[in-house]
């Protein structure tokens, strides 16, 4: 069920009006019961792979908490682990690196017919199952108790706001929320569904906005001008952002509503200062899970400086691999790897330069945007061959009458109507990042909230994109 | 929770207010906006031609009005739009036509698409504005989603992303006389060539999706040219050219041809085939702005063609008593 779309409406109002109607004992089995069928309403058959994996995991973790023997501990993590990365390499690398093999192996001269798999990736898997393992990962190392009632460990695995395209929960933060008794407060419901209408927004009016433009662009490379590149290079860049954070808004305010308070993930990135700063502002509960559970474990800044970067890399890696099986993520994740290694290693032996200290923020944030904008190419391109292509072309050919004469007509309004959007983001993440965000909810200010409401709502009717598709991440 | 369905239906009636004041004032500006976004079909059916043409940007790009009016001695518009290439959109144009008056010919542009293969309907957002004038285009654009009747209840969402169109100051993106909207440029020499290993270059298959037969357009197909009959409206359909690039597209062309011939034979509707090889001279790629488009000097010359062919077809004359007269409200 696609979040941009009245069945989640509808399905949203029904689940929140019987669940603030039901006592409290029967309020997660309602719950459970909402997810399941928000999961099964794109795929039935798919909720068998996360029973199956959860079932796993509830069994592992519940003789985690009685066996103390090292070797045994190990062996049920192992499990735990085979089972769901497992489930997620059948479903999602499995052909990626078959099909890479036997490109290699062709290549050598050696006959090879790679045997593919002719499966569909189910929806959510890089999501639950990172979820599933920070679950059984934290009982192993004791930072968190065996979860007793499947039902409640099903429910923080399937919990339907953030099922699809997270934010990446874990099981500390969640579950116990689980059993606090949520009242109906006006002031957070308000608030929560002030969220999805910014979500919203953000992905009808911004995002779906600028995909048609990215997607001329980006699906014909080889035909355009520099300046076209260029602009659908940054159009990429507001689209993937307002794109995925308005998932997580919209998936933040329903369990906001509900009484639930997920991790958050965006904090407004494009205003970072450095490419460290970015990752610690862009899909936060990704960052921190590889943090926490790669980064660390390997070792951390414990072991010097050049070993630090060295697990840093490391984690790029992997994490472009978790996006999707792709080369061309195998590339982004690389490229974020290498834009930070530089950075660190600048950071350490240059010494800084006599920007006013003033300035200096702003300064690094000009030179931030475009390092971030740039590594976009890689993950919007439909090949490397088209990566390569729109790098070898962004900056070739700019003149602006070439420009304007490629965009005249439909795309021109696309193009407006892309920088309207743009705009407006940028403005209402500038007033946050100045700390304006809080004034909105001043008593006084309540007619311009109102407004401002009504504006947005009008506008996602004017100007929204109604037949755009699903929510980019959904397809990792 | 009271407060909050108070707060709720206070927002909706503010929500209300603003979509009737802002849909009035969009749907004044969509009737006399220069744009070739606004009111094309309004503005096609106040020149009440006695010759129309319609059907897809290939529709559009490649009949020239004045060059048929000029040869048949008929008035003529071309209500041709991108991305109609089913014949819904063609079918919401005769309905708003009948209810205005009775043209004598209906050249519908035709080709695979017409018929067969798959059709998200999205393209039909251009009928919104006019759905609720007339039930039958209502239910045709209710097709578009589950719960278009739904959007459909706000009087700005007919008007979804025409507004920076409809106060644009100039006529809008493409020079267009009456309807017809021509195209300058020639076709890339790289896109002349056909590359035989390129899966496009393949002789067609005759299992593929694009031309598995497509009920739903065959029933409006049908409604339409059952609709324009019975008011005595001959039609016509045709088949333009597409740039010939070798032996591969000639073979997929004349299995094209033979598709629609045997189709339009069961519908009783005649069928002109006027592919590249009706005239060798158009096969030249100096027509040719790309591989599915004449250009400018393309169009004039097909145009030309067009007309010659209703001429020896004997389906242009003497105009008939009553035949371009305004029969607004007409049965059927």
């Amino acid at each position: 069920m696609k979040f941009n779309s009245f069945d989640y409406l509808f399905f949203f109002a029904a689940v929140m009006a019987v669940f603030f109607a039901l006592p409290f004992r029967l309020r997660r089995p309602w719950l459970l019961g909402a997810s399941l069928f928000f999961y099964m309403y794109w795929s039935p058959i798919f909720v068998l792979l996360i029973f199956y994996s959860t079932t796993i995991d509830y069994f592992v973790t519940l003789r985690l908490a009685h066996v103390r023997g090292v070797a045994a501990r190990r062996g049920l993590l192992t499990l735990s682990y085979a089972t769901n990365f497992g489930a997620l390499f059948v479903f999602k690398y499995y052909n990626f690196f078959m099909g890479s093999w036997g490109a290699v192996m062709q290549r050598l001269g050696v006959p090879f017919h790679a045997p593919l798999l002719n499966v569909i990736l189910p929806v959510g898997i890089s999501f639950y199952t990172f979820e599933a393992i920070s679950y059984t990962t934290d009982v192993y190392h004791r930072r968190y108790p065996a979860e007793r009632s499947y039902p409640r460990l099903l429910l923080f695995i399937l919990f339907f706001p953030k099922l699809i395209a997270g934010p990446i929960e874990r099981a500390w933060h969640l579950i116990p929320q689980f059993e606090r008794r949520s009242v109906f407060e006006y002031a957070r419901v308000r608030e929560g569904l002030a969220k999805i209408l910014w979500g919203l927004t953000k992905k009808l009016l911004v995002a779906d906005r600028l995909g048609i433009y990215v997607d001329a662009i980006y699906n014909h490379v080889g035909r355009h001008t520099g300046g076209s590149y260029l602009v659908a290079t940054l159009f990429f860049a507001f689209q993937i952002y307002c794109d995925f954070s308005a998932y997580s808004d919209i998936a933040i305010g329903s369990s906001q509503v509900m009484g639930f308070e997920l991790l958050r993930n965006f904090k407004r990135p494009y205003f970072a200062t450095s490419i460290g700063d970015f990752w610690r502002r862009w899909h936060i509960s990704l960052s921190t899970w590889f943090r926490d559970y790669v980064y660390i474990p390997l070792g951390g800044n414990r072991h010097g400086f050049w070993r630090m970067n060295q697990n840093l890399f490391t984690v790029f890696l992997v994490s472009g691999i978790w996006h999707g099986a792709r080369w061309t993520f195998v590339l982004w994740g690389l490229y974020h790897g290498v834009a930070l290694l530089i950075e660190t290693i600048w950071k350490r032996f240059v010494p800084a330069l006599g920007v006013p200290a003033a300035l200096r923020p702003w300064g690094q944030r000009v030179l931030t945007f475009p390092v971030a904008c740039l590594s976009w190419v890689l993950f919007r391109a439909n090949s490397v061959h088209d990566a390569g292509a729109v790098y070898a072309g962004m900056f070739r050919d700019l003149s602006v009458q070439r420009f304007l004469a490629e965009n005249a007509g439909g795309n021109f309004r696309q193009l407006a109507y892309g920088a309207i959007g743009i705009v407006m983001v940028l403005a209402v993440e500038l007033a946050t990042e100045c700390g304006l965000y809080g004034q909105l909810w001043r008593p006084a200010l309540k007619p311009v909230r109102w407004l401002a409401y009504a504006g947005l709502a009008t506008l996602i009717v004017a100007i929204g994109v109604f037949d755009g598709g699903q929510f980019i991440y959904f397809q990792f | 929770m009271k407060r909050l369905l108070i707060s709720l239906v206070l927002f909706a009636l503010m929500l209300l207010a603003i979509d009737r004041a802002l849909g009035h004032a969009l749907a004044a500006r969509f009737r006399v906006a220069p744009s070739d976004e606004a009111d094309a079909i309004g503005r096609g059916i106040a020149a009440r031609a006695p010759l129309v043409i319609c059907g897809s940007s290939r529709a559009r790009h490649h009949y020239d009005p004045d060059t048929l009016a000029a040869r048949l001695g008929m008035t003529a518009w071309n209500f041709g739009r991108d991305g109609q290439f089913g014949p819904f959109y063609s079918y919401g144009v005769a309905e708003l036509v009948l209810r205005s008056y009775t043209p004598r010919l209906w050249i519908m542009e035709v080709d695979d698409r017409t018929l067969s293969g798959p059709d998200p309907l999205s393209s039909l957002n251009v009928l919104l504005p006019y759905a609720a004038q007339d039930p039958a285009i209502a239910e045709l654009v209710n097709r578009r989603s589950r719960y278009e009747w739904l959007k459909r209840l706000s009087a700005i969402y007919p008007y979804n992303s025409l507004v920076l169109a409809l106060y644009e100051p100039r006529g809008g993106a493409h020079e267009t006389r009456r309807g017809y909207a021509p195209i300058d440029g020639t076709i890339a020499a790289a896109d002349t060539v056909e590359d035989v290993a390129d899966a496009a270059a393949q002789p067609p298959r005759a299992d593929s999706p694009n031309l598995a037969p497509n009920p739903l357009k065959r029933r409006y197909l049908s409604a339409m040219i059952d609709m324009l009959e019975r008011r005595g409206v001959t039609v016509l359909a045709v088949r333009s050219p597409r740039f010939p690039r070798g032996p591969g597209d000639r073979e997929r062309a004349s299995a094209e041809a033979a598709r629609l011939r045997s189709a339009f034979a069961d519908l009783k509707v005649r069928f002109l085939d006027l592919g590249a090889d009706a005239d060798p001279e158009l096969g030249q790629a100096r027509y040719f702005r790309d591989r599915t488009h004449l250009n400018r000097a393309g169009a004039s010359r097909f145009s030309r063609l067009v007309a010659d062919s209703i001429l020896s077809l004997g389906l242009a004359g003497p105009a008939a008593p009553g035949a371009t007269s305004a029969s607004a409200g007409g049965h059927r």
